[in-house]
């Protein structure tokens, strides 16, 4: 058997054509035994690989990454284990640090030198066919210094070259002791893709496809190929298969092993996290319930400190309820939104503004056992001000242990299209990418069999609709951890000043199960903030019952007014009229492309005015279908 | 300021002097030119590429080559460097005050402010006034008095020269012409090679001044117009496969063109003018001077004479220089090129191909280890280094599977596999 220990997936950006997924699915269906993801100067898609390489059984995911190099050629590290992983999470952030974004390079000295105490990190260095002065003597040293952990790895590109190839093999063997382990580079999952790396290389490379020449691979051998076929290409070193064994039985390492403990040094003494959480909660519960706690409510409390337990979050909420207190101290007008609603939990502890037993909100959709999805809780805070919560979060946690949420910016079919037709010659100078679509007939005029290029094109744009693009800051997601968050992920600087993120988004975190603080900005909490200051009141003075208030908004006076001030919105509420804040919570939710693509709209207006009756499916439905009429898919926004 | 002048007291026969300043295009960009009288070069911007002594030099070169003898002579301004060129003065004051006129105007003659001027000319005779130290010499406020606003301009003008240089604009087209002053008769051909070099040194040196190179001349011969000859104009088209501005290579070429016309089609009565007309040029591609290897560019030059002069023999079509190109498909691997373009090192991606390749893939029969080539059938012995090209599939080539076959005869093959069959595409020797 064989694993394939060199892989890119389309997170090396413009150069890997297969998305993670595709590649482990096409390894395992292959029945190989493992695979190496290797993305170059980084860890952008090992989640998602990971996401992938559990459905499979019997089959091993080996987590590493490629160095770029000022002085000489690549070398990729694959993690033994979480040590291992931590040093490569580390020496990929410092070959981030200070370069332009998406940039990152070290030197072989600095390489070596970081790594030589790491003992956890097995190192690769593919033999290449061009005379390198400097290859021999790095052989030399990363033979001395990674001893066994360090191989050679003979590809068999059937370039022409195979045979030069196997003879500087023979001759490093002999001359370092060094052990060849065979590869096939991977760069896409299946052969076919091979048209669609091209392109995105002349997209790297901002050249023709004519142009690119030898940037470009000079067949479609870079796929996974079966273990019978490694075999027939390596038929005369079959110890260079036998040896991918070894290294990945060697590499024990996984993503699973990535323990995320919250920052916990602020929680008082004596106190856990979750005995903190609960004291705070019946601290807090005389402000809202100075009498009596209602029954429903002690028992939804209970109910959510006892699923909040169960599923270790409690470290997560303080944190939320942490940074709610701080910007409340500051006086910046901050709101949690969204689904953390429909906890009473958040309500209690002031993160949120609405009473969900009073709403009927339905905690479960925040938390859910069965879901297994960590809680997001998304926080605005006013905009102007946000800057002060974000600084507030990096100094209380440092630097080594906050770091910003990345956003993958993926091609859209037109920007795809675009960037496709550049790279096959289509002259499209300025034009945007709308234009572009719609006046393509007339760009390719004076080109050949314009049908089939524009078959091509589009065949190729909508393959690279989806794929990453680059990394981005995101809006507002801050990722906190006990340990330095450089051992668990790499960071690299964002194109902001001052800023910098990891290379993992938030589905990334939702998949490793890594916990993300939303620390979002909202204009309109600006403002209100200022009309607050205006009429000298606090939000809580609001009655949300105001009849002269609804009348208005029946009236359809809402310019100005957030979420109801659109011309779609101001035309429904003519028709929904609503009459209390639940109305004005099915109207925001009414108004959205789902719903009126889904055609609810009528029949919700008919049933309300009970024109129409609505069928429950069963009895127990009936006490919470009622309020919304048992349109389920409505989305409820607070 | 610093300007040189060229005066030709004597009328020039064929010649413009407005032609002869694309000479000096390349050297400087300020030129004026009075009439068919004087050339002016302005020289203090380029002084530090030419020094003035190396621009004298360069410029008795010049005039050498286009057989003309004109008086030079340079100053701070125009006016001076004429005045000193016609009057034939090594200082500025010692010149007569008959050259206040070019004073008034050194790049155009004025008729009318000339008349005053010799008027005031004449007071001054009157009143001993002969140089223009003698008129440097008066006190402007009498000047004034006397003679008005042209005194008081003349004066201000011979002390601080200040002249707006009109703007310079070349010939659209490159046409020199030669006249003959006794009737030529085309018999010795000898003799034409010597007018056509006078005619194509000026040419050349045109194209130099203008940076073009020369890629098609027209040679006409102007015969005197007799009942019997319907055309007077016997025109000749030279063009060349490379661009070319070497005298000596353009004459050979010409030369062989004219000699084979007019032995196929003689002339048919007495030549009154030669002329040449640059039909076609490029830019020239300017590069640094290889100082340390003078042969390397002699050689260049000889080579891309060589493939025009191939190239008028066979056409253009069989004859052109080949540069290599980056492209993974062998028979793309080059292209046309332009002789002077960067050498480009071959590529470290391509294997060793065959020393003889074809032009296109030849499709042939392979059965059983037998191909068959030109109604030629070979055995096949072994096949070897296995080579997978799948490149340029956007212009509809498929992948290739190349081997190279080694046939019972010796012979080493290069054939590739495709979905269409089985090619040859080249020998190994």
């Amino acid at each position: 058997m064989y694993v394939e220990l060199l892989s890119k997936t389309n997170f090396s950006f413009l150069t890997g054509a297969s998305h993670p997924d595709e590649l482990m699915t096409e390894a395992a269906k292959l029945g190989l035994k493992g695979l190496g993801i290797n993305d170059v100067n980084g860890m952008y898609g090992v989640a998602r690989a990971y996401k992938a390489q559990r459905e499979f059984t019997d089959f091993r995911m080996l987590v590493g990454c490629e160095f770029t190099l000022s002085d000489g050629l690549p070398l990729v590290c694959l993690a033994q284990s979480r040590k291992g992983y931590g040093d490569l999470c580390r020496l990929l952030s410092i070959s981030h640090a200070g370069k332009p974004k998406g940039l990152a390079s070290l030197s072989f000295q600095e390489f070596c030198a970081f790594l030589e105490n790491s003992h956890d990190v097995i190192v690769l260095k593919r033999i290449v066919h061009t005379q390198d002065q400097d290859f021999d003597k790095q052989v030399g040293v990363l033979k001395d210094i990674f001893k066994k952990n360090f191989y050679l790895v003979l590809t068999r590109y059937l370039d022409g070259f195979d045979k030069v190839r196997s003879h500087k093999a023979k001759t490093y063997q002999q001359r370092f002791s060094v052990p060849i382990v065979a590869s096939n580079d991977v760069y896409y999952h299946v052969k076919q893709r091979k048209a669609l790396q091209d392109v995105l290389i002349s997209i790297r490379e901002k050249k023709t496809l004519d142009e690119a020449g030898g940037k470009l691979f000079s067949n479609a051998e870079r796929h996974i190929k079966s273990f019978s076929k490694m075999q027939k290409l390596f038929a005369d070193e079959p110890k260079s298969l036998d040896l991918t064994l070894d290294i990945a039985s060697s590499c024990h390492f996984s993503l699973t092993e990535l323990k995320y403990r919250y920052p916990s040094e602020w929680i008082p003494q004596g106190h856990t996290a979750q005995s903190y959480l609960e004291h705070l909660i019946w601290k807090n519960v005389p402000t809202f319930y100075p009498h009596e706690l209602p029954a429903p409510v002690k028992s939804q409390l209970l109910h959510e400190l006892q699923m909040i337990s169960e599923l270790g979050y409690a470290d997560y909420f303080l944190t939320i309820y942490d940074i709610v207190e701080f910007a409340k101290k500051k006086q910046i007008l901050c709101q949690g939104r969204g689904s953390a609603a429909n906890s009473i939990l958040c309500f209690i502890l002031g993160i949120t503004a609405i009473n969900p037993i009073d709403m009927n909100l339905l905690f479960e959709r925040f938390i859910s056992s069965e879901r297994n999805e960590p809680p997001d809780i998304d926080v605005d805070f006013e905009h102007e001000r946000r800057e002060e919560v974000i600084q507030y979060i990096y100094q209380k946690y440092g630097r080594d242990r906050a770091a910003m949420v990345s956003a993958v910016i993926t091609y859209r079919y037109r920007s795809a299209f675009r960037e496709v037709c550049k790279a096959f010659g289509v002259p499209v100078g300025t034009l945007s990418a709308k234009k572009v679509e719609r006046e393509f007939d007339e760009l390719i005029k004076g080109f050949e069999k314009p049908e089939e290029l524009k078959t091509q094109i589009a065949d190729i744009a909508s393959q690279i609709q989806g794929f990453p693009r680059h990394l981005s800051i995101h809006s507002g997601g801050f990722t906190l951890s006990a340990d330095p968050i450089l051992e668990i992920v790499p960071v690299e600087p964002a194109r902001m000043e001052g800023r910098s993120i990891i290379q993992w988004d938030k589905y990334d975190l939702d998949t490793l199960g890594l916990l993300k603080v939303d620390v979002l900005s909202l204009g309109m909490l600006s403002a209100l903030r200022k009309t607050l200051d205006l009429v000298g009141k606090k939000l809580y003075e609001i009655p949300s019952d105001d009849p002269k208030t609804y009348k208005m908004i029946q009236n359809r006076e809402t310019v100005g007014v957030f979420q109801i001030e659109s011309r779609a919105q101001m035309q429904m509420l003519g028709r929904l009229l609503p009459e209390n804040f639940y109305d004005l919570v099915i109207e925001v939710a009414i108004v959205r492309p789902g719903p009126i693509v889904g055609q609810m709209i009528h029949p919700y207006l008919k049933r309300r005015r009970g024109l129409r009756k609505f069928l429950s499916p069963t009895k127990n439905l009936i006490g919470f279908l009622e309020k919304p009429k048992a349109f389920l898919c409505i989305k409820s926004i607070t | 300021m610093k300007v040189i002048c060229l005066y030709f007291p004597d009328k020039m026969r064929d010649y413009k002097l407005k032609d002869l300043a694309e000479i000096f295009y390349r050297y400087t960009p300020q030129i004026a030119v009075h009439g068919e009288l004087a050339l002016f070069l302005e020289i203090s911007k380029c002084e530090r590429l030419y020094p003035l002594d190396s621009m004298v030099r360069i410029i008795k070169k010049i005039m050498r080559q286009v057989q003309l003898n004109p008086r030079m002579a340079w100053a701070e301004d125009p006016s001076t460097a004429l005045s000193l060129c016609v009057y034939q003065k090594k200082i500025k004051e010692d010149l007569p005050l008959e050259a206040l006129p070019f004073y008034l105007n050194p790049f155009v003659k004025d008729e009318v402010q000339g008349q005053h001027l010799e008027k005031m000319r004449a007071s001054f005779a009157r009143l001993g006034v002969h140089t223009l130290r003698d008129f440097l010499s008066l006190p402007v406020s009498s000047l004034s008095s006397r003679f008005g606003r042209l005194g008081l301009y003349l004066h201000e003008q011979v002390s601080r020269p200040q002249k707006v240089w009109p703007f310079f604009v070349p010939e659209d087209k490159v046409i020199e012409k030669l006249s003959f002053q006794d009737d030529w008769h085309m018999g010795n051909l000898e003799v034409l090679t010597f007018y056509l070099k006078t005619l194509l040194d000026r040419v050349v040196l045109r194209l130099k001044g203008r940076g073009e190179e020369a890629k098609s001349i027209q040679v006409i011969f102007r015969q005197e117009k007799f009942s019997t000859i319907k055309n007077p104009d016997y025109s000749i088209d030279v063009s060349f496969s490379m661009p070319q501005l070497s005298t000596k290579a353009i004459l050979a070429l010409i030369k062989e063109k004219v000699e084979h016309a007019l032995h196929h089609q003689p002339l048919q009565g007495i030549v009154e003018s030669l002329s040449f007309e640059v039909k076609e040029s490029i830019p020239l591609l300017t590069r640094q001077k290889d100082i340390f290897n003078p042969k390397k560019e002699e050689h260049e030059e000889a080579f891309g004479t060589l493939l025009a002069r191939l190239s008028l023999k066979l056409g253009e079509k069989s004859v052109f220089q080949a540069q290599i190109k980056e492209s993974h498909l062998p028979e793309k691997t080059w292209r046309r090129c332009l002789p002077q373009t960067q050498v480009v090192n071959p590529p470290s991606y391509a294997t060793e191909r065959p020393l003889r390749m074809l032009q296109r893939p030849e499709k042939i029969n392979a059965c059983q280890g037998q191909i068959f080539i030109f109604n030629k059938s070979l055995q096949v012995e072994s096949l070897s280094h296995r080579e997978v090209i799948l490149s340029e599939w956007w212009n509809g080539f498929e992948e290739r599977i190349y081997f190279r076959a080694k046939t019972t005869t010796g012979e080493q093959l290069w054939l590739f596999q495709s979905r269409l069959g089985v090619f040859l595409h080249g020998y190994f020797d």
